[in-house]
Parts: structure tokens; sequence; C-alpha cells
């Protein structure tokens, strides 16, 4: 593998914009509707927890990714197998990402335009950028970060400014119990907190390995904090009622904007952010299957790789769900409990059990 | 080296032909899509369909150096079908160019539709396509047909709907008896609980056939549209209206208004003009013993601003028997709108949604037959005004 180091700052941004990612646009929790603050205030606290035992994970193996210390961890045979389904499973949620975007910019932009062709786009850049590599990458998200919270920062202001924001469809707080916040608890934990995962495979490529926990915290904690006030906006400009019917609540909160006839139309704002967003989330996804793979079938012509890799994510992106209702059912009540609770949660809690007993029974092996 | 400079042509061709190329994907040239500015609908129940009236506007005729042939301003023409895309497909007939909807600026409402089918999923389709903002203001025609309403001419806007809109701005800013109702505040109080919706209402005044010829911009006998009361909704069916001075209650008690004037008894037969130009209002629901109690608290501000009688306002007992009456004026004119209201057993106040955010165990037992507990409902308004000042004159004439 390639030997390249980044800094706790490239790091940092990639994980603020990994985290806001997808989630910001499909909106988070709408079940709990006004209440989806607090379950995502459960999520952040809990995104903190299964970051730390990735990174102690890490502490134990600093420069393996994932798919090498399960081989470690578990043995060469079962190891491998497990790292086989974590690159699936990349490759799969990359793919999901891409359906989220390549459905937004259909409905909301490109109307006579196929999925297809729109993802083809995307998915140039996106294996562009892998195949400038991880450096690369990393420094474009810098800049990137910079230009995201620029945009989410005049969104903000705009969205005071012209005085649409009602405190009042906040309340009833618990109009309906604690019923729906428990039910939508799992589906907030691991999308977008859970997907950290991610990282596990990335760590390695962080210059200092101190930084690791407190980079990440933040990280998680901040773009976390930036989630909770938008789903806040969203639901107090529009109401919960429409932030929990609409396809992308908070391109439906920024259209409601009008500032004396003159500010508005900004929903163009938005979907340029969240094409940024989405680059980044599905660079990220498809990296770690690129590094996973080339880590498990040690492959010598690692660039070819991306090609394949590439194609099999877009044509899966368009034949994964026959319609966008179904893409989003399959994603809140399919994926995080059959995929992302085991991949996310379990497996990591295990290897990290397996792996301190191991420690314990041979102290000098580590 | 070699086989490296050619991969980078050939990926800036594709570039360059994605950027270039890019521009043409669903293209549409400018003097082939008409602008919608207005969109009405209505419902013929005979045939059971939808008929949705389109005002386009007609570009040269708006032009800023004439160009135009003297042709009206705008284009209206109508369509009709069982949903209101198939009737805006039907429009194709009859219209040489595309519609672009993404530019309309108020939607109107018509009498039939809002009594005889509901409002319940007229919005679905504004609220479904992308292209259309849900930040359009909702007027309804009274007493008219809404072809022969978007046809009347308008002077000082070119454009009918315009015109109408900055009627409704203007009487919101000034008047303070009606409100811009935006589409999504109707879907919103369409779809919580507790709360149901208004939209003002517009007639014509004069004769309709002038109105609609080039005529009436000529002549100062012109037919015009006025605002004209609010319609009351109940489970999205027209069920009555509130008219004058009543509607003011409406906007007082959603904290909407602006300025709005009073008038106060000076002696038994002369007034006095007082103009609020602040003011608030905090409105409190409450169950007791199975009936609704609804208190609001006024906090007004004014000045007065005409005196129509002698008496001699630099003594604090005159300003203050004035305020005295301004509140009872204000009272009652809230009381009477709220009167009206409890009459059609609609809570367009929004009353059930403040009992359901303070008092939630009691919403939840009573929301089943909240219109009848609010039809009963008791109401207590206190009003607190204070008289600011008196303009540029102490005293009034010394008659």
């Amino acid at each position: 593998m390639e030997q390249v180091k980044v800094n706790g700052f490239q790091f940092f941004s990639v994980i603020f914009l990994f985290e806001l990612g997808s989630a910001i646009l499909v909106g988070m929790a709408g079940e709990a509707r006004q209440d989806s603050w607090i379950t995502i205030l459960f999520g952040i606290a809990s995104g903190c927890v299964l970051y730390l035992i990735f990174t102690k994970l890490y502490t134990m193996y600093p420069a393996l990714p994932l798919t090498s210390y399960l081989q470690k961890i578990l043995g060469r045979y079962l190891g491998w197998l497990f790292g086989l389904m974590y690159v699936t499973y990349f490759m799969y949620i990359a793919s999901r990402v891409l359906r989220d975007f390549e459905e937004l910019l259909v409905i909301a932009a490109y109307r006579s335009e196929t999925l297809l062709t729109l993802g083809i786009i995307m998915m140039v850049c996106v294996m562009y950028a892998i195949f400038k590599g991880i450096e690369v990458f990393f420094r474009i998200s810098e800049l990137c970060l910079f230009i995201i919270v620029f945009m989410l920062l005049f969104i903000i202001l705009f969205e005071m400014a012209s005085g649409i924001i009602k405190l009042q469809h906040l309340r009833p707080i618990l109009e309906h119990g604690w019923r729906p916040l428990v039910s939508s608890y799992p589906t907030t934990l691991t999308f977008p907190f859970g997907e950290m995962i991610t990282f596990t495979m990335l760590l390695p490529f962080l210059n200092k390995q101190e930084k690791a926990k407190k980079v990440g915290i933040l990280a998680i904690v901040l773009s976390g904090l930036c989630l909770l006030l938008f789903t806040l906006l969203n639901i107090a400009i529009t109401g919960a009622d429409i932030a929990s019917r609409s396809a992308f609540p908070i391109l439906t909160a920024v259209s409601y904007i009008n500032i004396a006839e003159f500010v508005q139309r900004l929903d163009t704002v938005v979907i340029i952010s969240m094409v940024i967003l989405g680059f980044v989330k599905i660079t990220v996804f498809l990296f770690c299957a690129f590094i996973g793979t080339i880590d498990l079938f040690k492959i010598k012509h690692q660039k070819n790789l991306i090609y394949p890799m590439g194609i099999i994510v877009l044509v899966s992106s368009v034949i994964m769900a026959p319609n966008y209702i179904a893409h989003i059912n399959e994603g809140l009540k399919i994926v995080p409990y059959y995929l992302h609770i085991p991949m996310q949660i379990v497996i990591p809690i295990l290897l990290l059990v397996i792996a301190l007993i191991k420690r314990k029974l041979k102290p000098a092996y580590a | 080296m070699r086989e490296n400079r050619v991969r980078t042509k050939i990926s800036f061709l594709i570039i360059f032909l994605f950027v270039v190329l890019s521009g043409c994907s669903n293209y549409t040239e400018l003097n082939e899509i008409a602008i919608v500015l207005g969109i009405g609908i209505d419902y013929i129940p005979e045939k059971d369909v939808y008929e949705v009236t389109y005002q386009v506007v007609n570009p040269s005729e708006n032009a800023a150096r004439g160009t135009g042939s003297g042709g009206t301003p705008v284009i209206n023409y109508k369509s009709r079908g069982k949903t209101i895309s198939e009737a805006a497909g039907n429009s194709t007939n009859i219209f040489p160019r595309k519609n672009i909807y993404s530019h309309i600026q108020l939607v109107l409402i018509g009498e039939q539709l809002a009594k005889k089918e509901s409002l319940n999923f007229i919005f679905d389709v504004f609220e479904r396509d992308a292209g259309v903002r849900v930040n359009v203001p909702v007027l309804i025609t009274r007493n008219a047909d809404i072809k022969t309403t978007m046809d009347i001419l308008s002077s000082i806007d070119k454009i009918p709907v315009r015109s109408l809109v900055g009627k409704v701005m203007n009487a919101s800013d000034l008047l303070g008896e009606h409100g811009e109702i935006k589409i999504y505040d109707i879907i919103e109080n369409l779809t919580n609980e507790g709360s149901e919706p208004t939209i003002s209402g517009i007639s014509i005044r004069g004769n309709s056939k002038t109105g609609a010829s080039k005529k009436n911009i000529e002549s100062m006998n012109k037919t015009f549209i006025f605002l004209n009361g609010i319609a009351v909704f109940n489970k999205g069916k027209l069920v009555g209206w509130i008219d004058g001075k009543k509607t003011k209650s409406l906007q007082i008690i959603k904290n909407k208004i602006r300025t709005s004037s009073l008038r106060i008894h000076c002696d038994q037969k002369r007034y006095n003009n007082l103009l609020v130009n602040h003011l608030k209002s905090k409105s409190k629901v409450d169950l007791q013993n199975s009936q609704a109690v609804i208190t609001i608290q006024v906090n007004a501000f004014g000045n007065l601003t005409e005196l129509l009688c002698n008496k001699d306002i630099s003594k604090r007992e005159v300003i203050k028997e004035y305020q005295r009456k301004g509140e009872q004026e204000l009272e009652k004119e809230i009381k009477d709108g709220i009167i009206v209201a409890q009459k059609l057993e609609s809570d367009v106040f929004g009353f059930g949604e403040i009992l359901r955010n303070t008092h939630q165990k009691k919403w939840r037992k009573s929301k089943q037959q909240w219109n009848k507990l609010f039809s009963q409902a008791k109401v207590n308004v206190k009003v607190n005004l204070t008289i600011e000042g008196t303009g540029m004159r102490i005293k009034p004439y010394p008659y």
C-alpha cells in the first residue's frame, strides 16, 4: 500500500463532510417528528462511543486497516471472509449513497435525465479522485470543508433573515411519548454515526496516531450538532408534518426563503453543496472498498481495480430499487437492522473483545 | 511519455464535451416558453372535472420600450381535466407555447371548488412538483367566476394577478384586515389538528364586460377587484365568511397585524380615529369542566390621528377615557370575529393547536370533538391600549 500520510485537520474535514453527507439531505429521525432532535442527541453520544471502539482497535493495530486486523484477530480464513463481507458492504453503501444523489438531481433539477447519466458523471469524478490517491482526496476535502461551511452558514443566515422560522412548530415536546424516539433511534445511530466504521480503513493514513481520538470525536460532535441544527430549522420552517412527508426536507425548507422578493430560489445552493457532500461520501466508501480489495487479494496493478469497482457501484445504484420510495424504505427498514447494526456495531465490539482476550492470553504477542 | 500525452488530450476532450454538451440536455429556449403568472382552479360539479385558468404573460406588451401592438398584457385561457395535471396537459391543445409554472405569483381558488369539492388534495401537485414554489399567496373568488376575475385588466400593475397580490399586501400592511395566506399555510392548517385554514376572498365591482377589455385601462370609470371577506373552512370545505372589521380578529390573534385603525366614540354621534401601530396578542386555552376557556391578552399602542369633536385631550382623564373606549372597541372587534367562527364551528384561530401545545393530556381527550368545544367556548378578551401620541396638534378646533 502507498505510504501516504494526512494531517489532523484534513482528517477532520473528511469526517465532517462524510457525516453530513446524505444525512443532511434525506433528513434524520423523521418518525420522531418534532422530537427528532432528542434522537439525534442520543445518536451523537452513542456515535462517539462507537468511534472510541474503532479507535481502540486502531491503537492496537496502528499500521493496519480493518481488513488486515480482521485476519489477525479472527484467524486467516475467517478474517479474510469477514474482510470480503466488509468490502462488499462498503460498495453497497457507496451505491446507496450514489442513488440518493442521483435521485436528488433527477427529482429536483434534471427532470428529463436518467439516473444512469447523472450516475456516470458523478462516478467519473469519484473514480478520478481515487485514481489520484488518498492524499489528493484529503486535500480536496479540506477545500470542500470551507465551501460547505460557507454555504451552510449562508443558508442559515437567509433562513433567519427571511423570518420563516416559527418556533411553535417545535412544540409540543414528546407528543407521542418515547415510542417513536426509540423506534427511530437505530436508524439515527447507524446513519450517519455508525458509518464511521469506514474510518477504520482510513485511520492508518493519519500522520499522528494520538490525534485520532481527539479529531474524530470533535468532528462527530460538530457535524452532529450541524445535523441537529438543520433538522430543527427544517421542522421550524416547514412544520413537522411537511418535513416528515417531503423527500428532501432541507430543499423544501430552503425553497420557502423569500427576502423582499429578491433573495429566493436558493435551492440551487443546496443542490450544489449536496453534490459536494455526496462526492465526499461516495469517495470515502469506494476508497475503503478499494483499499480493502487490494489488501485482501494482494493486487499489484492497483489502479486498474478502479474501473470495475466504479462500474459495479454505478450499475448497482441504478438497479438496486425500482423507485425512490422503495429505496428510502429499504434504507429505513431493512438496511439498518440487517446490515448496519451487525457490521457497524456487533462485529467491531466482538473484535475488540476477542482482541483484548487474545492480548491478555499472550501479552508478548501484541 | 507519449502515451501519457495522448491520454491527457483525450481526457481534456471528454471534459470539454461534458461541459459543452451538458447545456443541451433538457434545454428550453426563451421564445418557446410561456410564463404562467397566475393559476386559477375551479371545479365543475356537473361534469366532475377541474377547470384550470392560466394567466400567461404577453412579453411584447410588457417590454419597457414599446414594441407591443396594443394587445393585452396577459393572456388568459382555461382547460379542463379530471386532475389538475391533466388539465395542464389539455391546455397544450389551445396554447402554442410550453407553460412554465415556476414563476406563479398567485393561486386563485374558485368558490365552487371550495364548497362542493374540498381543498384537501388540491395543493398536492404544487408540493410534489420541484419547479413550483409553495410560498405563493392564495385567494378565493367570491360571487364571481375565476376567468372573469382574472380577466379584469388593471392599470398600475399591468398584470392582474400582481395587482391582486399588491392589494393583499397593502391591506395587510395598513388596514390589518387581511393577511397574506400562502400555500404552505393552508397545507399546514389542513394537516394540523386543531386549526382550520382561511383564505381572503375577492369580488368584482363594476361591469365585468368592460373590465375585461382595454377600455378599462383607458377609462376613469374602472371595473376593479376588491378584497371581500375571509373564507372560513371546515374539514377542507368552505362553510362561511368573516366580513369587514371582524376579520381583524384573525390577524390579531395570529399576531400578523402591523397597523390598523380603530374608531372610537367621541360623543354620541361622532368618532375619533386611532391608528394602532403596534399590537401583540397572547392567547391561552384551557379546558375546565369540559368547557373550553379561551383567554386572549392584547397589548396595543396607538396614536390619535383624527378628532371630529372638541374635547380637551391635554387632560389625562380625556386620554384615559379614549384609551378605555378604544379597548372596548378592539375587544368587540375581536369577540365578533370569534363569534362568527364559533357559529361556523371552525377553529380558524388555531386555539386547538395552542391547547395541544400547552395541555397535551386535555387535548388528547378532547381532540375528537374540538370543533364542538370551540363553538361553545367561553372567550375572555383583555385589551390593554396605550395612546402614545396625538400628532402635530395638541388641541382640536375650538368649536
